[in-house]
Parts: C-alpha cells; structure tokens; sequence
C-alpha cells in the first residue's frame, strides 16, 4: 500500500487523528492530525507494524482488544479515563494529549479486513474539566472562609449585650443579634418584619432617616434617643449607625446600648451629689443657728433672772423661749439630715432595740393602722447609734403612718440579715457607697397610698412634702441618719397599694466596744473658768451667766487666744469650755495643744454640730464632758458644777 | 422447538463465555484481581423490567443508574446494556483507577470509564455470541446516559429483553451489574432458530 494507492486521504481533512491498520497490526494508513501530534510521517510508519512502532500497545490490554476488532468487528472503546495515551505524544504546551480512542472494522475496496483507529483530543475538555475543578476548590475553600467568618460574625454579635441590626438603606431590618431581641422585648422573626424607625420613638424619624440617606452619624459619638419596647414602654438608648458595603449593596449597622441603667446610674450619682451639697448647707446652718440659738437661750435665761418672778413680761419670755427650743429642734433635725455629725456608734442589737421601741410608736398611730413586727432571730450587730436608729425608725413609721391617710392598714416592721454582692447592691442601692458583705437589714412596709414615680426621687429633698401639714423633714432626717451610719436603702412603692423601705446596715463581725470615753469626774477644783468660743454674743451671755453662778471667767475669741492664755495662766484654770468649730485655731488643735501643756486639763466641748460629732474626733483623747449647743442655764450650771466649784 | 428454559439455558452460556473474555479483557488493564460470576440469565417483557429490578434485585425504583448502551445490526439487531446503580458504578471505576481519582474527578471521568468497560463486557458477550452462532453481528460505538430505574422502559425501548446478572468483582469488592440484552421479535426467533440448530448439530 502505498501513499498515492491510499483511498482514506480524504481522512487527511477530518480534524481526528486517524489510523488504518491491516492484518496482525500492519500500518497501512497514518492521517496528517496524527503526523502533527506525534512528529511521525506516513512515510515513516507505513508498512511497519503498530505494536513495534508503539511498543505500549503490545501490552495485552490493548493487543488483545486491537485484534480483537479485526476477528470479530466488534467496535472498541478506549476512554480518556483508563487509557489516555494511545498514540503518546505532547501538545505544544508540552501537556501530554489526552485521548478518547474508537476503533471499527471496516473492508479494504480489496476485501481486506481493516481496522479504523479514531483518535479524538480531548485535552482541552479535560483541561477545563481541571480548571473547573480548580475553580470549584477555591470556590469551596472560600465558602469554608466565608463560613468561619461568618461563625466568628455570629458568635461575636451573638455575646454582644448591645443591640446589632443590619439594616438598608430604607432602615428595613435584615439581620439582628438575640440582645437585640432582649432589649425590644421582640423575637428575631418580629424585628426582621420591622424598621429601625419602628423601634425608636416617633420624633426621632427624621433623624434616623436621615442618617439612612447621608450614610453617617451626624458629629462624633453616639445618638442619645428613646427606643420603643414591642409590648410598649420606652427608655434611653444610644445608637451608633455605620454604613457598609455587601457587594454592590449599602447596607448599615446598628449599634444600640441599652443606657437605662447608665442612665439612673447617673441620676443616682447626681441625687447622692444633691443630698450631700444639701446636707453641708443644712449642716452649716444649723451649726450657726445653735450657736445663734445659745445666745438667744442663755440671753433669756439671764433676762428672767433679773426679773421679778411675777413680772407681767415673764409669760411673754416663756412664749419665746418656747418657740426658740422649737426652733433648735428643728435645727437639730436638719443636723441630722446632713449626716455630717458622727454619731455614738456603739455595737447594737437591732431586734432588742425594735422591741422596746415598738410599744412607744403604737400611741401615735391612728386607731385604724396595725403595727406588725417580725424579727427575724439571732440578727449580728451593727454599729449604730442607738437613738439615732430611734429616730430613724420613727421616722419611717410616722411617714408609713401618714401615708394610710386615716385609712385601715398596716405597718410591718420587719428584720433579717442578707448577704450582698457588690452586684446587688448596685441594683438595690443605686449611687450609694455601701460595702458587700452581710447586712442586718430593716424593713418598714406599709399599705398607705404609695409615692408616685413622678415623685420618689424627691422625698429625701428636705422639706419636700406632699402632706399639707407636713413639714418634709422626716425621710430627709432618716436618710441623714443612713449616710451617718454608712447604712443604705431601697424603696419600692406603688401608688395605691403602698410603701416598702428597705434599710440595710452593715453587720459587725463582732461587738465593738463602747466607744465614747469620758473621764469620771474628779474631785472639785477651784479656780477660773476659761471660755473659749467665737461667736460674741454667746461668750458674753455665757460668760454672764457662769459668773452669775458665781464662777470667775475669763473667755478668748478662738484657739490661738486660749492656748496663749492658758500658757499664761496655767495652774489658774479649773475648767476650759471650748467651741469646736472656731477661725484660726478650732477647738480640736487647741485641746491638744492645751492638753500638752498639762495633760490632766479639764475641757468640756460644746458644738452646734451633735456632741456624737465632738466625741468621733476625741474618742481617745478623754474630753471631760460634751454640751451641745444651744443649752440651758440649768444644763450648763449641772455640767459645770462636776468639775469646779464656784 | 426449544424450551424457554431451554433457550434461556443456551444463552447463558454463550453469555457466560463472553463474560470470562470481558473479565480476562479487564484484568489486563487493572492489577487487581478480576472475576466475573455465572450470569444469571433470564428472558423479562420490558414492560416488567422495572417491576423485575424492583423485585428480583432489590434495586429502588427511584434509584439512579449509569447505562452503557451498545446498538447492533445485522442477522441480531437490538442493543446490549450494561446497568450500575450509580454507586456501584462509582466504585467499579474507583477500582478501575487505582483511587487516583478525587470524588468530583471520579464524577466528571465516569461517563467515559464506564463506557469503555462496557464495551469490553458488551463486545466479549456480543462477540462471542455471533461467533458461535455463526450469526453475523455489526456493532455501534457505545454510548452512555444515567437514567432512573423506573424510567428504564423509555431508555431500552419496546424490545423483548434478556436480562442477565452478572456480578464485578474486583479484589474481593463485589459489584453488581446488569446486562441487558435486547432483540427484536425477528432477531430473536433468528437467535432461537440459530440455537436450535446448533442443539440439532450437536445432539
């Protein structure tokens, strides 16, 4: 057979490799594809047999079948996948040509019998087979990315305690946080269905849209709003909007904190700074008013013993000396408001206290308010003193009292201990300063006609009244009372079903020791009495009636004089009479200095301030008696007279 | 005339000798060992082949199978099958492979394996069929196509069927296949009068 003999060039036109092969494997036509992929001629190949010019063919796998062909005519089918490689050979790129091979008998114009071998290239088809695959790989690898960032996504904004919403640019909400669902008080389904306008209150629309339309927040910072709870209700809230890109979409990110609790945080720390700007100005003036109160008091007395014991103006003195002690009285309340004074704080058993107190408070009640009381037994002590906790508790009860407005109710005094955490404290006692720890606690209830929400934070403020007879002193007085014994409180009220007051006073881990020491009185001396005090008029009304008693007195207008006279006169002095709270040198340093120059030096103190406040400062220095402003004359003649004889 | 039973039992000779050339054909291309079973041969309607499957070989109605088809002409006209579940299917050329292959090359690659190895078993069991017969036999390229058990009939066409079980084992990994022969009714009395004859001959 020869090339120019050759009927089959017309496969030389078909774009498959093509091979004719004769008897036992003889070559007899060889196509121009095949030239090209594999770099052999015709020419070269013709006659020769196929499995010595391909020896990888003279394996049985593809002898067999080969051979096969030609006795039986079957059709063979050699696959890309199992045997890619009939006719070995590169593409151009120097990949090896893959091959899917088809061989059919077919008859020779001679009779003879042939085989057509037909080689398709499928290269390309599996090269993009390869690239698929590729593609499909990086494709998956990025989805398993995608997936962990989103699972990072998911588990970050799900331990946010903020609100986070993923709205469009039209505020629809697409994507929201379980916090989110928590604050709005709205299941993930119901906020998908919603705007983030819908969550905040109506004035802040505008805003928020057009925040939505400009894409940023308006100035640093963010927005202070009110939200709006599904099942109603509203509170503050902060809100930071982002806006980010999902592909070629905008999308925004909400950023809501809940502030309630900042909120009343604040509030609380503001009312704590309110009560103490207004328990130091209460302080000061009731300091000054006592002192002004003294001389008013000890003018009187010296006036009434310079008169007739008949004198028609005596009733007349009597009236004022009567409105002046009512006067101190309420000055000492407004000391004890300011929780400034330090009180006799000894340890105490609360319930002993209670218990005696409890028959003294049922007179005042009205016929229709029953007194409860459950104390709980075994209580620690506190450290209190125990007639400020008097006070205290009068206090309360007489507003309970009050709020059953003639009404049948009751009052429940109850006591127990509790164990706080520096959480629960937070809550319950909000802006107040107490310690965790074990708590004897104090609750007076009562099912008066309850406090507003409108005015709970006020009923501290000093003469804040909602009664028309009332003066407004007494929760202030209590809550001085507190703050003096370190103690806190917690109120829930509501209006028509009552008031619950919860007092809660630090529990001592063993009783404390009678604090205040005073001196037993010593034998009586003789000599001068030095008073020291700052205020004009009471020195000299003081003065006058100690020298009435027959004292002798000499008096300095501050520290630095009664130090220098002391030193001047020292041996001469029986008894100092000393003001705490005096310019230049106050009667604290000038006990001392007083005291060093001779140690057994006799010194009573006398304040506008509690006498427990004088006692705090000298608790170990052995002051030898306390007389707190304003006194009487027969006060200050009985405390005078254990010391010096006139 | 011959029995069915009688016919049944020569084809499944012929079959069975064509089916030990297709297994020595694929043992050269694999190094594992490779045995084909004693097919199973029996004569379904078509129109019972699905019901058969269903029945006779537990094999879901639902299921999806891979099918190599080989169409022939001549003195036998019909088509030869052969049918995998795919899972079968999938690992017959998993074997075939040596496991070179990922799952998703194992998919994309599947067609033309199973096409080639059809061919092996349909040209040895056609092959040696028209040789002993003596029934001229000329055969198509095979083709491939996946297709689900119940929509078979529509595949195979309205032919009587010979339905033979043979079973793959590569290295002791038993995979079922089916071969499926189809005749038309004249190739068929052809084929019975062939045998027949040769029963004559031999007798």
């Amino acid at each position: 057979m020869t090339e120019t003999s050759s009927p089959y060039q017309i496969l030389d036109f078909v774009s498959n490799g093509c091979c004719i092969i004769g008897e036992s494997g003889r070559i007899v036509f060889w196509n121009r594809t095949l030239e090209q992929w594999t770099k052999l001629t015709l020419g070269e190949l013709a006659e020769k047999n196929l499995f010595e010019a391909f020896p990888n063919l003279a394996l049985p796998r593809f002898k067999e079948r080969i051979l096969g062909v030609l006795q039986t005519g079957a059709p063979t089918f050699f696959s890309s996948t199992l045997n890619p490689e009939f006719f070995p050979c590169r593409r151009p790129n120097g990949r090896p040509r893959i091959q899917q091979t088809a061989l059919n008998r077919l008859r020779s114009p001679a009779g003879e019998s042939l085989v057509l071998i037909t080689i398709s290239d499928v290269t390309d088809q599996h090269e993009r087979g390869e690239k698929y695959r590729a593609a499909r790989a990086q494709a998956m690898a990025e989805a398993q990315t995608r997936g962990e960032s989103e699972a990072l996504y998911r588990l970050v904004v799900g331990l946010s305690t903020a609100a986070i919403l993923i709205c469009d640019p039209q505020g629809r909400i697409l994507d929201s946080n379980p916090a989110a669902g928590q604050i709005f008080h709205a299941s993930q389904e119901e906020l998908a269905r919603l705007s983030l306008t819908d969550l905040l209150a109506e004035r802040h629309g505008e805003t928020i849209r057009q925040m939505l339309e400009e894409g940023h927040m308006p100035g640093e910072g963010g927005l202070e709003c009110h939200g709006l709870k599904r099942q109603g209700g509203a509170f503050p809230l902060e809100l930071i909007l982002k806006s980010f890109s999902a592909g070629a979409q905008r999308r925004f990110v909400a950023y809501i904190h809940d502030t309630t609790e900042r909120k009343r945080a604040e509030q609380a720390v503001r009312y704590a700074q309110k009560q103490e700007s207004l328990g130091a100005l209460a302080g000061g003036i009731a300091h000054d008013f006592n002192n002004l109160f003294g001389g008013v008091l000890g003018s009187l007395d010296l006036c009434e013993g310079k008169l007739d014991p008949h004198a028609p103006a005596k009733p007349y003195l009597e009236r004022i000396r009567g409105e002046m002690l009512r006067a101190a009285e309420l000055s000492h309340k407004m000391l004890a408001f300011s929780g400034l004074g330090r009180f006799a704080l000894a340890s105490l058993d609360l319930n002993p206290l209670l218990e005696q107190l409890c028959p003294e408070l049922t007179p005042d009640l009205t016929k229709n308010a029953l007194l409860r009381c459950r104390f709980a037994g075994h209580l620690p002590p506190i450290e209190a003193d125990p007639s400020q906790i008097r006070l205290l508790v009068q206090s309360l009860v007489s507003n309970s009292a009050e709020a059953l407005n003639n009404e049948l109710g009751t009052i429940d005094l109850i006591t127990g201990v509790q164990d706080l955490d520096a959480e629960t404290l937070r809550l319950a006692c909000p802006g107040q300063s107490l310690t965790p720890g074990r708590h004897v606690t104090l609750e007076v209830a009562d099912t008066g006609c309850g406090i507003s929400a409108e005015n709970l934070p006020r009923i501290f403020d000093p003469f804040f009244s909602t009664k028309f007879a009332g003066r407004g002193l007494s929760l202030a007085v209590a809550q001085g009372i507190l703050r003096g014994h370190k103690a806190g409180f917690a109120i829930s009220s509501a209006v028509g079903v009552g008031t619950r007051f919860k007092l809660f006073f630090p529990a001592l881990p063993s009783t404390l020791e009678e604090t205040p020491k005073r001196e037993s009185p010593r034998q009586l001396l003789s000599g001068r009495i030095l008073l020291v005090d700052d205020e004009p008029v009471l020195r000299e009304t003081v003065k006058e009636l100690l020298e009435s008693l027959g004292y002798a007195v000499s008096t300095a207008k501050d520290g630095v004089e009664a130090v220098t006279y002391f030193r001047a006169h020292q041996g001469e002095i029986a008894l100092v009479i000393m003001d705490l709270t005096m310019p230049n040198m106050d009667g604290h340093e000038a006990f001392r200095r007083i005291r060093e120059l001779d140690p057994g030096a006799r010194v009573i103190l006398s304040s506008g301030f509690s006498e427990n406040d004088a006692i705090f400062h000298f608790q170990d220095e052995g002051i030898s008696a306390f007389l707190p402003k304003p006194y009487r004359l027969s006060q200050l003649e009985a405390t005078v007279a254990t010391f010096v004889k006139p | 005339m011959i029995s069915p039973e009688e016919f049944d039992d020569a084809v499944s000779e012929l079959v069975n000798v064509g089916v030990g050339r297709a297994a020595a054909s694929l043992a050269t291309m694999v190094k594992e060992r490779i045995e084909l079973s004693v097919p199973k041969l029996m004569t379904v309607p078509y129109q019972e082949l699905t019901q058969h499957l269903g029945l006779v070989h537990e094999l879901d109605t639902q299921a999806e199978v891979s099918l190599v088809q080989q169409a022939f002409g001549g003195r036998l006209s019909g088509s030869a099958s052969i049918l995998f579940p795919i899972a079968s299917a999938r690992h017959l050329v998993e074997l075939l492979t040596d496991g070179a292959l990922s799952a998703e090359e194992l998919d994309l690659e599947l067609e033309a394996a199973l096409a080639e190895v059809g061919n092996i078993l349909i040209n040895s069991v056609l092959g040696t069929l028209g040789n002993i017969t003596g029934l001229e036999v000329s055969f198509h390229l095979p083709e491939y196509r996946q297709c689900l058990v119940q929509n078979l009939e529509f595949s195979l066409g309205t032919h009587d069927l010979l339905l033979a079980v043979v079973l793959v084992s590569i290295s002791g990994q038993e995979i079922k296949g089916y071969l499926l022969l189809l005749f038309d009714l004249p190739s068929m009395e052809t084929l019975k009068e062939a045998i027949q004859r040769m029963a004559g001959d031999q007798s």
